[in-house]
């Protein structure tokens, strides 16, 4: 996964002029990765590439040729990034803050919906026993506290994923559909319905299904412990980052 | 070839004097600037962009999206009123720093 989204660098498909266009937007989605680079400097660039392609191709050059001059002439991704984003630091603040939020809103769901699976699960396996305080209790608590910790690994797991391969993407698709204020109070509806819904599920099956009176008990320690582990693991994640990128910043 | 720091320190006179022809888009400038040196002043062409969108936030210049006459859309920069004050002090210091320079180097070579 590293390996490819390090990769910005397009390859060339063999087969000529026609293809110019798709490698265009491929290079183009290499260096929207930068954070820095937004909607218009992006436009600016790839006018650029293809004025510079133009001239190249009259100069006599093949296409291939063209591009593969015109994007070296262009520069590196990476040290485009670093130079834009001297003009405006904001936009990689916001890029970054607005990452957290993303995370936020998936671990919301994610573990609601999850939390909900594994009471539903536990409370219908355990319905009609006989509970006493003590070692019965230990089993359904810890298959609670586990489920719990699964959605937070799926949640950061699926950050990542979004953030490496399709964060540019979406950001570009949303952005611009997000200008009129119609289509942002909408985005807001549904973002709070999908929050609230994953939330409510689990309060509904917990109170329908309802526990026995030791068991709350000890789902009520579970869920304090899971709470803990939750803190522990945003701090020790949100401190590798930035030894990361203290580190990249060092290279 | 020009060193890497008199490539940072020449990007924004050469930007503000070739501006002063009249308005321009980048990939323009950099033909222009390319043309009166020989080829011999190569920029890294996309450091241009960050370097100009600096300058048009510093006022010294402004920017407007049109029709090209090739039909592509293209960002046209045109001289401030702060620009071309800021050009007249370029100019005065590189002329100190060019007429000093040439005094020195007038003078016959001493042994050493």
């Amino acid at each position: 996964m590293a390996a490819r989204s390090r990769n910005t660098q397009p390859t060339l498909a063999p087969t000529g002029a026609s293809d110019l266009t798709s490698v265009v937007r491929r290079w183009r989605d290499g260096l929207a990765e930068q954070p820095s680079l937004t909607g218009e400097a992006l436009d600016e660039l790839e006018t650029h590439l293809r004025d510079s392609i133009d001239t190249l191709q009259a100069s006599g050059l093949s296409p291939e040729e063209a591009f593969l001059v015109a994007v070296r002439r262009v520069g590196a991704p990476q040290v485009l990034g670093r130079e834009f984003a001297k003009v405006r630091p904001q936009t990689v603040w916001m890029d970054r803050a607005l990452w957290m939020l993303i995370g936020v809103q998936l671990w919301v769901p994610v573990s609601g919906v999850l939390a909900s699976l594994a009471a539903t699960v536990v409370a219908y396996g355990y319905a009609g026993r006989t509970y006493y305080a003590g070692s019965e209790i230990i089993g359904p608590a810890t298959m609670f506290a586990l489920a719990q910790l699964l959605a937070l690994a799926l949640s950061l797991m699926g950050c990542a994923w979004l953030i490496l391969r399709k964060g540019p993407r979406i950001a570009g698709w949303l952005g611009p559909r997000l200008r009129h204020w119609w289509t942002f109070a909408a985005a807001v509806v549904v973002l709070f319905v999908a929050s609230f819904t994953a939330m409510a599920v689990g309060r509904v099956v917990r109170a329908v299904i309802g526990f026995p009176g030791p068991a709350n008990v000890a789902f009520g320690f579970a869920f304090s412990i899971v709470q803990v582990l939750q803190i522990l693991i945003f701090v020790v994640f949100t401190l590798l980052l930035i030894r990361r990128r203290y580190e990249l910043a060092e290279e | 070839m020009l060193s890497k720091e008199l490539v940072a320190a020449s990007t924004v006179p050469l930007v503000l004097s070739v501006l002063t022809e009249g308005e321009a888009y980048g990939y323009a400038l950099i033909q222009r600037v390319s043309e009166l040196s020989g080829g011999r002043i190569a920029w890294t062409e996309g450091m241009l962009y960050p370097v100009l969108h600096w300058m048009e936030k510093e006022r010294l210049i402004e920017s407007e999206w049109r029709l090209g006459e090739t039909g592509r859309r293209r960002r046209y920069y045109r001289l401030r009123r702060k620009g071309r004050a800021a050009l007249r002090e370029e100019k005065r210091q590189w002329q100190l720093v060019h007429e000093t320079l040439n005094q020195l180097w007038r003078q016959p070579v001493r042994p050493t």
